[in-house]
């Protein structure tokens, strides 16, 4: 099971490796430069937990958790 | 639908670049804000004068791609392969380059002519970002020209450009993304079908088609796609799956790889500063100071509309006072002063009533998403909107519902896709909003008067349970509605965290006065129309003999009162009654005696009746419809007289109509009911069409005496009442 964005631990750097979020969601967040190979951190979980915020290519995006799940990343400094 | 008489150039750009700062300032703040048909978007547009061509300057939505699976998206394609476009100015936010690019990419790659406008140069150098704009206009094969919109830098040689562009022979792009073979292969397949469908467009534009289409298509609510092309492209897709290849990620993917080729030649990124965006974040977002912001910040926004805008209200409704009460004293009584006093005067008034409300709200939001906090909003209260179906962004209307569901239903505008706006403009009607109040205020001083549970008021204790049962009822019926009427996927929140920004003052004023003129005209028309429209119901037929009837009283109290002051009594007394009488005859009158078998059952009678059709008009004429009723004359929610008549009132039987029972009950219909003309005539507007102000009408009317009926025979099996 590859780790996923909401397993990352706050200011970890990692790459994508797969978007799975369904056609629409998935394209629309591959159209914002999420793909896989691109850099992604999680910098901030809102105040109730859900949604977490990503920054990816200079800016910041926020997703819930549900759809964060579903981006496997690969943590940078590991194998 | 599109008749357009001169050529028009788009300016496209991702949300927040600037894009519409640069609309303006190119613009000067003369636009023109229309509606693109079928469509519920707002279609901003200006005349413009560029050496010898005139054109008309068109703002498209937000976009971050031209792919587009509903309507709404579809406008931008749309517009661009009209025929009389000749140009795009394409806005990017030069501190998300990559992001900005990847719309500026797909533009020219589709064939029209484009001009890049880098916005923000400024900030992208503060955060050490240096762009070889030559370079990249190179890669691209069309101009790029860094401009600071917010300053005016750079719009003499924007236009320069793009006038350059207008008179130049059109080309076929320069650039060319290296798709795969396989991918080529199946454009290759696919464009003679697309040729089939739009002969009239150019060989090499059919690929561009063919792209689009691979990337749109399936899942989506597009119009005007052909069968055909529809079976194609998932047969293409199937194969495609079928062998492991995803066609989604191979379009975007190779875009974004010539991108980031292109954006490593001409940028470099020089010691990276952390922004001070990020630092003010750790505080607004912050899981305590985040919330304790929040909650001033929306507490205040609150008080505004409720408090703030208060005076302003009181104001126009005075002066509306005023105009009726000149207009009665020059024109003749009769039927046509009636109408322009009662109809028009009062119509106008009802509309213009909404401004402050409106014109505070919209700046308010303005401020918020200008300055960027009002994704933040979004971000910390999702979480509670997700539990019932809705997006974060429908807190803020919500809670404006509290003061008046008209500005409420027009800021969830800021919502982006229509199910989830539609769904935030259906439920929240449901919040009490401030026209509630009066009524409550009139019941509660009625049956409540002087009593107490426990510690509190009992006044207090039903008021209280009245706001509580508002939000409980909202919130369940957004989620209700999401699962039935309409149903689909949960709303996915994917939503850009954009930089802090000081909002342009001008460009919140130009936005909020736009949002108020289209209220004014657009709803206001329906407005005007209902309030002449009820008025009629409540004033017709006059009876003759009435009117014979007290002109003989009248005559009768002349000769035989002893002095003036006991005539002038009597005779008010008389007027008051007779304009009683006359309403309880007029059709609205015989509508209410008509369904009192209906009222009955929930605890109200035939006056009560005639209170709730008046108060269609706006909830608080609920009042004066009764004073008017019970012959008291002009009356508001502290009259004594109304609230002894309210007591006085008995049913046939002889049992007292208002008990703290029927009290509760006509309380708990008020605030279900959607006795609001003008949130059915705004979410007409919001909307586009009647349907869904019907249902919403229907709904809650039904809900309000499902619900006054379950208290009114609930609390009497009890033995209340």
């Amino acid at each position: 099971m590859k780790p996923s964005l909401v397993d990352l631990p706050l200011g970890q750097h990692a790459e994508i490796v797969s978007i799975d979020c369904g056609r629409r969601l998935s394209r629309r967040l591959m159209e914002m430069g999420l793909l896989p190979g691109t850099r992604i951190r999680v910098v901030r979980v809102a105040p109730l937990g859900d949604p977490i915020e990503v920054r990816v290519r200079n800016y910041s995006l926020s997703v819930r958790r549900a759809e964060a799940a579903k981006i496997a990343v690969n943590p940078e400094g590991t194998a | 639908m599109t008749h357009k008489v001169s050529p028009q150039v788009l300016v496209a750009g991702n949300p927040n670049c600037g894009k519409s700062t640069l609309f303006n300032a190119l613009s000067g703040g003369s636009a023109h804000v229309g509606n693109y048909p079928g469509v519920t978007v707002d279609r901003t547009s200006a005349r413009m004068r560029l050496g010898a061509q005139d054109f008309e300057l068109v703002d498209l939505p937000g976009m971050y791609s031209l792919t587009a699976s509903s309507p709404e998206e579809q406008l931008a394609v749309n517009a661009l392969t009209e025929s009389d476009t000749r140009g795009v100015i394409c806005v990017v936010d030069s501190t998300t380059l990559e992001r900005g690019l990847y719309l500026a990419l797909q533009l020219v790659e589709s064939g029209v002519p484009v001009v890049v406008a880098l916005n923000m140069m400024d900030s992208a150098e503060r955060m050490g970002l240096h762009i070889d704009t030559d370079r990249l206009s190179e890669l691209f094969g069309t101009p790029v020209i860094p401009v600071v919109a917010t300053k005016r830098r750079g719009l003499d040689a924007l236009l320069a450009a793009l006038g350059e562009q207008l008179e130049s022979v059109h080309e076929t792009p320069k650039l060319r993304v290296a798709y795969p073979a396989d991918l080529e292969a199946n454009v290759a397949n696919l464009a003679p079908v697309i040729a089939q469908w739009r002969p009239e467009t150019a060989a090499n534009q059919h690929r561009v088609f063919a792209l689009w289409c691979l990337l749109s298509l399936g899942e989506d609510s597009l119009r005007g796609v052909p069968d055909a092309v529809r079976h194609a492209v998932q047969s293409i897709h199937e194969a495609a799956a079928a062998r492991g290849r995803n066609i989604d990620l191979e379009i975007i993917s190779s875009r974004y790889a010539w991108l980031d080729e292109a954006v490593g030649e001409a940028c470099f990124m020089q010691d990276p500063r952390p922004s001070w965006s990020e630092r003010i974040d750790r505080v607004l977002t912050h899981p305590i100071a985040g919330l304790v912001i929040f909650a001033v910040v929306m507490f205040a926004i609150f008080e505004a509309l409720f408090a703030g805008a208060e005076p302003l209200i009181g104001a126009i409704e005075r002066a509306t006072g005023f105009m009726q009460a000149q207009t009665a004293a020059i024109l003749p009584a009769g039927v046509l002063q009636d109408l322009i006093v009662e109809g028009i005067i009062a119509g106008v008034g009802n509309v213009v009533v909404f401004a402050p409300q409106i014109l505070m709200l919209f700046l308010f939001i303005g401020f918020l998403e200008d300055s960027g906090y009002l994704a933040r909003v979004a971000f910390v209260i999702d979480r509670v909107m997700k539990a019932v179906g809705l997006h974060g962004k429908a807190f803020v209307p919500l809670l404006s519902g509290f003061a008046c569901a008209v500005p409420a239903v027009m800021a969830t505008r800021t919502i982006e896709r229509r199910r989830d706006r539609l769904v935030t403009m259906l439920a929240l009607p449901l919040m009490s909003c401030s026209a509630r109040l009066p009524v409550y205020i009139l019941v509660v001083g009625t049956v409540f008067a002087g009593q107490s549970l426990g510690w509190f008021s009992a006044g207090a204790v039903a008021l209280f349970s009245m706001y509580t049962l508002s939000v409980l009822v909202t919130l369940a019926a957004a989620a209700v509605i999401r699962r039935t009427v309409l149903p689909g996927p949960a709303p996915t929140f994917v939503l850009e965290m954009p930089p802090y920004r000081w909002p342009s003052a001008q460009i919140l004023w130009i936005n909020a006065w736009r949002r108020l003129r289209i209220f004014l005209v657009d709803a206001g028309t329906i407005i005007l129309a209902m309030t002449i429209l009820l008025w009629a119901l409540l004033s017709f037929p006059k009876s003759e003999a009435l009117t014979e009837h007290y002109a003989a009283e009248r005559a009768r109290v002349e000769q035989t009162a002893s002095s003036e002051m006991e005539k002038a009594h009597a005779i008010q007394s008389l007027d008051a009654q007779e304009a009683g009488a006359q309403l309880a005859n007029s059709l609205g009158g015989r509508f209410g005696h008509a369904i009192e078998p209906a009222l009955r059952p929930i605890g109200f009678d035939w006056q009560i009746g005639v209170g709730i059709i008046g108060a269609f008009a706006a909830r608080e004429v609920f009042i004066s419809t009764l004073g008017v009723v019970f012959g008291i004359g002009e009356a508001d929610e502290e009259n004594k007289p109304l609230r002894q008549a309210l007591r006085d009132a008995r049913h046939a039987d002889g049992s007292p109509v208002m008990t703290p029972l029927s009290g509760i009950s006509l309380m708990v219909f008020f605030l279900l009911a959607c006795q609001c003309m003008s949130t059915i005539a705004v979410v007409k507007k919001e909307s586009g069409s009647w349907k869904w102000p019907v249902f919403l009408f229907s709904y809650m009317t039904v809900l309000a005496y499902l619900a006054s009926l379950a208290v009114y025979q609930g609390g009497q099996l009890l033995g209340y009442g």
